[in-house]
């Protein structure tokens, strides 16, 4: 065998004890289509939001989503998995979204990206339509879930029945709804207040300018204490 | 297995920088030596000249022993990686260096490397030139460990560091009976294996006193300051010791042989093992001294 055989084969031992003793990827779930959501995501009824959504790596990337699955009687949790590459680009606009979605009543699952919460809104058992003095009627969540909107991050948003009716059709169409104004989606102004809110970011790298990085080389220590 | 495959390509590229560093600091040492230069820039032969291979190699390996403290954080993003990696590289060569010149200037002021090596050959100069090498080597991978980030602590520590050394490298006189300029003129292995274990163990005393944190300036300076005096008082101690529980009779120390203390008495190799050993194993244990005694509670502060 020659040395270039003996180095190659090096290269592969050490790539093959890595896979089996990295923890970072045994850590972190990998997901690589969307069809595994529907067994990754228990329980109903369960809305998934695509909080952010990022890459690591130098030349060889990792992608990531940060999600938060809502559930009704639990508390929301967040997780970071890792995803494919096709999944990751196809989600590019659907930052903010909900991506999954289970019904509690038939188990009915949606993987098209609607805006968050569209599961609950015009389901009786989570609230119910207010008139107003327009005629229009707006979505308002009964007390019991009025911490909802919150957790969607909709800000003062509610939703009228015009954009449940259109969500509906584009679900039925498996098309994304980004909202009547496009106010929701990568480029959406409501999910600018996702992006803003610390619990999306804090899975970003510290980002430091170089200046501020080369004040570092200058720093001193006090004389004394 | 994408994260494992790209963190191979990183190392692999960081092995590569270490490299094209290398290769500024080879020309480095053309500037601060240039008579070194033609051995930097053409082939060389390692068997051709013994001393000069001993030469050439020993600012190899301290080259090697700085690069060691060095890292690659990639938390704040590649590009500052290589930066504060170059940084630091091109900062540790050329005050290694330098620091080598400094050195070099204050023992071997009587001896050229011209002379010494590439004329004459000498095996005792290059072990000599050797022992400074890598115990350089070793402070300055403390001050740059110690230092952190900051460029500007690592200059002050190194100026630091070139005092002790400067005036702990005056005290071999003390330390030995053997006369340094004379005997290195006559090549003498002795008392290059003498000087290697003072050389060494002095380096092991200055880095253990200032390898700690470094909270505030001044603290940092009465630290090592006490470290060093301490040393100078359990160092004799362990000396002598080393001295009664091995046995060991110095026909030097005998008043009776005082006529022994001739050129063909001292020039034994044996006598410089037994010289430089002693001395650096003495400085090991003072350092367990200096450095690894833990009061803890034992005297409560109120």
């Amino acid at each position: 065998m020659n040395k270039f055989s003996l180095y190659t084969l090096l290269i592969l031992i050490f790539l093959g004890l890595s896979k089996s003793f990295s923890p970072s990827s045994k850590r972190t779930d990998h997901i690589v289509n969307d069809r595994v959501f529907s067994s990754y995501f228990k329980g109903a009824p369960v809305s998934v939001v695509l909080l952010d959504r990022f890459q690591a790596g130098f030349l060889i990337k990792t992608y990531y989503f940060h999600l938060k699955i809502m559930h009704v009687f639990k508390s929301p949790e967040t997780v970071t998995i890792r995803v494919g590459k096709k999944l990751w680009e196809k989600h590019k606009d659907n930052l903010g979204m909900s991506i999954f979605r289970r019904e509690e009543r038939n188990g009915k699952e949606y993987l098209t990206p609607m805006p968050p919460g569209i599961l609950f809104v015009g389901d009786p058992s989570f609230g119910g339509w207010e008139y107003h003095a327009s005629g229009a009627k707006q979505w308002k969540f009964h007390r019991a879930y009025r911490k909802f909107p919150t957790l969607f991050y909709w800000g003062d948003f509610r939703p009228s029945y015009k954009f449940y009716q259109r969500s509906k059709t584009y679900e039925e169409n498996q098309q994304p709804f980004y909202g009547l104004y496009n106010e929701f989606g990568s480029k959406g102004e409501i999910t600018k207040l996702i992006l803003q809110s610390v619990e999306s970011k804090e899975f970003t790298p510290p980002s430091e300018t170089f200046l501020e990085h080369v004040k570092i080389y200058l720093s001193t220590p006090p004389w004394s204490n | 297995m994408n994260e494992l495959f790209d963190k191979l390509i990183l190392q692999v590229l960081f092995t590569v920088l270490i490299c094209a560093s290398l290769f500024f600091y080879k020309y480095a040492h053309g500037v601060f030596y240039p008579s070194t230069r033609q051995h930097f820039f053409k082939r060389f032969y390692p068997s051709k000249n013994s001393s000069d291979t001993l030469h050439f190699f020993s600012r190899i390996i301290g080259i090697g022993i700085i690069f060691s403290e060095f890292s690659f954080n990639l938390s704040t993003g590649i590009s500052l990686a290589i930066l504060d990696f170059f940084a630091k590289a091109i900062f540790g060569f050329f005050l290694y260096l330098i620091s080598l010149y400094i050195v070099d200037s204050i023992v071997l002021y009587n001896f050229e490397y011209k002379d010494e090596v590439l004329k004459r050959k000498n095996n005792a100069y290059s072990i000599i030139t050797l022992a400074q090498s890598i115990g350089i080597a070793f402070i300055l991978k403390t001050i740059l460990k110690t230092s952190e980030t900051s460029l500007v602590m690592l200059i002050f520590l190194w100026l630091f560091s070139m005092v002790l050394i400067g005036f702990a490298s005056k005290t071999f006189p003390l330390m030995s009976k053997m006369s340094f300029n004379r005997l290195l003129i006559q090549k003498s292995l002795p008392l290059s294996f003498s000087y290697l274990g003072f050389f060494w163990g002095w380096v092991l005393i200055i880095t253990s006193a200032l390898d700690h944190k470094l909270i505030s300036i001044k603290w940092y300076a009465i630290q090592v300051v006490l470290k060093i005096l301490l040393s100078l008082i359990v160092l004799p101690i362990f000396t002598r010791g080393l001295k009664i529980i091995f046995r060991i009779y110095d026909e030097k120390d005998d008043k009776k042989n005082q006529e022994l203390k001739d050129d063909t008495e001292i020039n034994e190799l044996g006598y410089g093992v037994y010289e430089g050993a002693l001395f650096f194993t003495s400085c090991f244990l003072t350092i367990v001294i200096t450095n690894r005694v833990f009061f803890g509670t034992f005297y409560p502060s109120f």
